[in-house]
């Protein structure tokens, strides 16, 4: 039997979900910031798309290369191949996914039977017998007892037809084939581990899972901000918590980018043994200017709820009132979808009269200077996981007041101040109290950056990613799962 | 105290111990750890009895301005029947007959084709304005050979093809009585004697920038070519039904042209009411659980459409046999006008099957129906279209009905799965 031999470049898929190349954030900066750090690795990027005709934002070195994407909610047939009889498929799905103690390898060979009849999901999907067989599936789903599940809600049937709408397109997501590699990284424990999961499955190559927020807690907190009926917001969340689950169950390691979400996914069932916390970090900044002493106080991020720019509005009256020469600038634009939420913040922000006071900037693509016109950085988020913004401000050495969420305490330790979450009055003494004390926010801006150095370097994280996936290709992780023999080449 | 976080927050108690505990981390800054196990802690009660979910219902379908595109399907068919005879002076009125008989199905087609690849999306006029390069090649692809096979009378044909294709995209845009105004202006001068050829190729390119000026945004992507195809077979069929019985005179006269107008009316009509359908279809599931039977709103739509149209074209083809002059036997006047009508419920029926998905079914009872058209002697004039048209009527009504029937099949496996 001939043995194939590692090609000299250990080739990596890199999958993704709404984010690299296409679209400007964090998790998309992380993933640039990786494919060009190692070219020692070919890089294959598939990313997992919305519609759109938008070019891709980031140009990818000569070491790597955008596949096609995979198109969800889009007009597109499936991919050619055979077509079975997969009319049992969408039962199974709604069984693995959202049962609460639904199989995660169930949930896998659905995927494989996908990727085998890529022709047969449509097909199943669109049979009387699918249809029929998915609503008996439901209705046994919908009948769980389990006391931390809570009782599930009765879904009417729009609810039910949009849910099976949406298997349909993770079961598309399955069917695509993916290229020959010898490690396989998806970004989220979402969508983008779909093709990670059946690759495995069929091939033994090894998974590594970044999560730069929880995925799950994410899903959980729009649902529950979204206003949606009781049976989108249940479907949802069963979606994500069954997508999450299943994808934890095939990472050979999950690399959270803070413990903070490390202690949310051993909380929701990963093995221990399988985390390997990978903090961010940025390039070690030059020495430090001085702080502008005209009490400005700089945020960035996105408007969006998760951000909470409404408690950052209510905080920012409430410091006025403590120290009127203060004055705020809020950098970032609103996130695409939550235009309601930036009306509702412009409408918060003349409630609250404070005019000139507090500024919305846009968004900036110079994150480093903006904070470095600040006395003081703020983040109100409810929701993060490593946020980039205070990493920025240590690397400018200015304090920072933020609300303890996520990795912020971890990152925040010794040069700010950390308040409880959605507490207008706590960040509002906490800003004073800076303002007034010069000193003594220099002094954290001092430590905060020596903080960085020590930390948060940049080519500690690379570093750190390279021996990793290199352990990956060379099968030096985890023993992964012996492969399944499918007659059909992924 | 922890419950009540969550239900202050909330605004309801938590789904599920998850939930509960994202709400006490993300606004109580709870540690996950210690959030997860108050979450757990939270539900362990007794399982409270299940909520009722109800979803929105769907947004009702943008309403068609009909009154409008009846008006002007009106006016362009009453514009047209009064070409006959410079048309007839021009090319003899067997070669208007064979022009007819070969522009009329291939209207269909490419209108149905257009339809379903694009001028159903929203931005798919722009998409289709955009690719100049296909338009002309459309456009020669169909001049050419025409020209080269059939001459004048090809000519004839492929200019009133590309006119009638024209004019369906311009309706669709919103614009059918500038559709209407530019057939209308049309006519004088023909009537007076202008060349035929210079009117009909400047009509055709007044229609052309009609239908394409100012585009507007494109959508992101056009139908499918498979579906788009099938669509276009469809619209073929429907044209071969329409001139497929050779007992029928076609178009000496305007008179006979006009015949087509009852029937153009009540779909039009009918089309309009039918629009709503998917919509109905979606609503008709709101608040019904997953072991009940919906209600039977969309049959009763359907069927209420259906027999509106039919009492519609009944009437103006009894205002239209009083008004219309008629040289041949009046039975032949009468069955055109019964098969006409019939073949406008069968339009009707495959426009609403088609965009159930369903394209392969209508293909296959429009097959039926034109070899049953083709072979039968037909004992009047008419009657070989008439027993088409009403076998197609009668299978795809059947078909129809199943699909509406079963609205939670039809809507999950059909429209919400391309």
């Amino acid at each position: 039997m001939l043995e194939r031999c590692p090609p000299a470049r250990p080739r990596v898929l890199l999958t993704t979900e709404g984010t690299y190349p296409y679209e400007i954030g964090g998790v998309s900066s992380w993933c640039d910031l990786l494919v060009r750090s190692l070219p020692e690795l070919e890089w294959q990027v598939l990313p997992i798309v919305a519609p759109h005709d938008r070019p891709p934002r980031y140009a990818v070195p000569p070491h790597a290369r955008v596949l096609p994407p995979i198109e969800i909610w889009s007009d597109r047939r499936p991919a050619r191949g055979r077509r079975g009889d997969l009319r049992d498929l969408p039962a199974a799905l709604v069984r693995g996914l959202l049962r609460w103690d639904g199989s995660p390898s169930a949930v896998v060979d659905a995927w494989l039977r996908c990727r085998r009849d890529p022709r047969g999901v449509r097909r199943a999907f669109r049979s009387r017998a699918g249809w029929d067989a998915y609503r008996g599936a439901l209705a046994e789903v919908l009948a769980e007892r389990v006391p931390e599940a809570g009782t599930p809600p009765l879904l009417d049937l729009v609810e039910a037809a949009e849910l099976y709408q949406t298997l349909y397109w993770i079961a598309r997501t399955a069917a695509v084939p993916t290229p020959d590699v010898e490690v396989l990284h998806a970004t989220a424990a979402g969508w983008s581990a779909i093709p990670a999961a059946v690759h495995r499955a069929l091939h033994g190559t090894p998974l590594v899972l970044t999560e730069h927020g929880v995925f799950l807690r994410e899903s959980y907190l729009a649902a529950a901000r979204g206003g949606a009926s009781p049976g989108r917001r249940f479907a949802a969340t069963r979606l994500a918590r069954g997508l999450t689950r299943t994808a934890y169950a095939c990472a050979d390691v999950v690399a959270p980018v803070t413990s903070a979400n490390a202690h949310w996914e051993t909380g929701l069932g990963l093995d221990p043994d399988k985390v390997r916390v990978i903090t961010n970090g940025l390039l070690q900044a030059p020495a430090p200017t001085p702080p502008p002493g005209t009490g400005r106080i700089v945020s960035v991020g996105r408007i969006d709820p998760l951000k909470d720019v409404h408690t950052m509005l209510r905080a920012a009256a409430a410091t006025l009132q403590l120290v009127p020469a203060a004055h705020f600038a809020h950098y970032g634009p609103v996130t695409p979808g939550e235009e309601t939420y930036g009306r509702s913040c412009e409408l918060l922000h003349e409630q609250l009269g404070l005019g000139s006071r507090f500024r919305f900037m846009g968004a900036t693509t110079d994150p480093a200077g903006v904070v470095r016109g600040a006395d003081v950085v703020l983040l109100t988020s409810i929701s993060e996981g490593l946020p980039m913004a205070l990493l920025e401000a240590m690397g400018e050495a200015r304090p920072i007041v933020a609300t303890s969420v996520g990795g912020v305490p971890e990152v925040v330790r010794g040069c700010g101040i950390v308040v409880p979450p959605a507490d207008e009055r706590a960040l509002a003494l906490a800003l004073a109290s800076l303002l007034r004390n010069p000193e003594r926010a220099a002094r954290l801006g001092r430590q905060g950056h020596a903080r960085l150095a020590r930390r948060f370097d940049q080519a500690d994280c690379v570093d750190r990613y390279r021996d990793l996936l290199r352990d990956a290709a060379a099968g030096r992780l985890r023993a992964p799962a012996p492969p399944r023999e499918l007659p059909v080449a992924a | 105290m922890s419950a009540d976080v969550v239900r202050a927050r909330l605004g309801r108690p938590a789904q599920d111990m998850l939930e509960a505990a994202v709400v006490l981390e993300a606004w109580t800054g709870a540690p996950p750890g210690r959030a997860l196990a108050d979450g757990r802690r939270l539900m362990s009660g007794r399982p409270a009895l299940p909520e009722v979910s109800v979803s929105a219902p769907p947004a009702a379908a943008k309403p068609r301005r009909k009154a409008l595109e009846a008006a002007a399907f009106g006016v362009a068919v009453v514009a047209v029947a009064a070409w006959a005879r410079p048309l007839r002076d021009l090319i003899g009125a067997s070669g208007l007959r064979d022009a007819l008989r070969v522009a009329l199905p291939l209207t269909l087609a490419v209108q149905w084709t257009l339809s379903s690849r694009y001028l159903s999306r929203p931005g798919g006029v722009a998409t289709l304005a955009a690719r100049p390069a296909l338009l002309a090649a459309g456009a020669a692809g169909l001049l050419i050979p025409a020209i080269a096979g059939a001459g004048a009378v090809g000519a004839v044909a492929a200019l009133l093809t590309l006119l009638w294709c024209g004019g369906a995209i311009a309706a669709r845009r919103g614009r059918p009585m500038g559709f209407a105004a530019a057939v209308a202006l049309a006519t004088p001068p023909l009537l007076a004697g202008a060349s035929p050829w210079l009117v009909l190729s400047a009509l055709v390119l007044a229609v052309a920038a009609l239908a394409f000026a100012a585009p507007g945004p494109r959508c992101l992507h056009p139908g499918r070519w498979d579906r788009a195809l099938l669509a276009g077979l469809i619209g073929a069929a429907l044209g071969v039904l329409l001139v497929g019985d050779a007992s029928l005179p076609w178009v000496a006269t305007p008179g006979e042209a006009l015949l087509l107008a009852p029937s153009i009316l009540a779909t039009v009509y009918g089309g309009g009411a039918l629009w709503r359908l998917p919509a109905a279809l979606s609503g008709a599931l709101v608040g019904v659980r997953l072991h009940e039977r919906p209600g039977r709103a969309p049959t009763r739509l359907l069927l209420g459409a259906l027999g509106r149209t039919v009492a519609i074209s009944l009437a103006l083809s009894l205002l239209c046999r009083e008004l219309v002059p008629w040289p041949s036997s009046p039975v032949a006047r009468e069955a055109a006008l019964c098969g006409f009508a019939l073949l406008g419920l069968v339009t009707l029926l495959a426009s609403l099957l088609e965009a159930l998905d369903r394209g392969g079914r209508v293909v296959l009872v429009l097959g039926c129906g034109v070899a049953l058209e083709l072979l039968i002697r037909p004992p009047f004039p008419g009657a070989a279209l008439i027993a088409g048209a009403a076998t197609c009527t009668l299978l795809l009504i059947a078909a129809a009905v199943a699909a509406v029937a079963r609205p939670a099949t039809a809507v999950a496996t059909h429209l919400w799965i391309g």
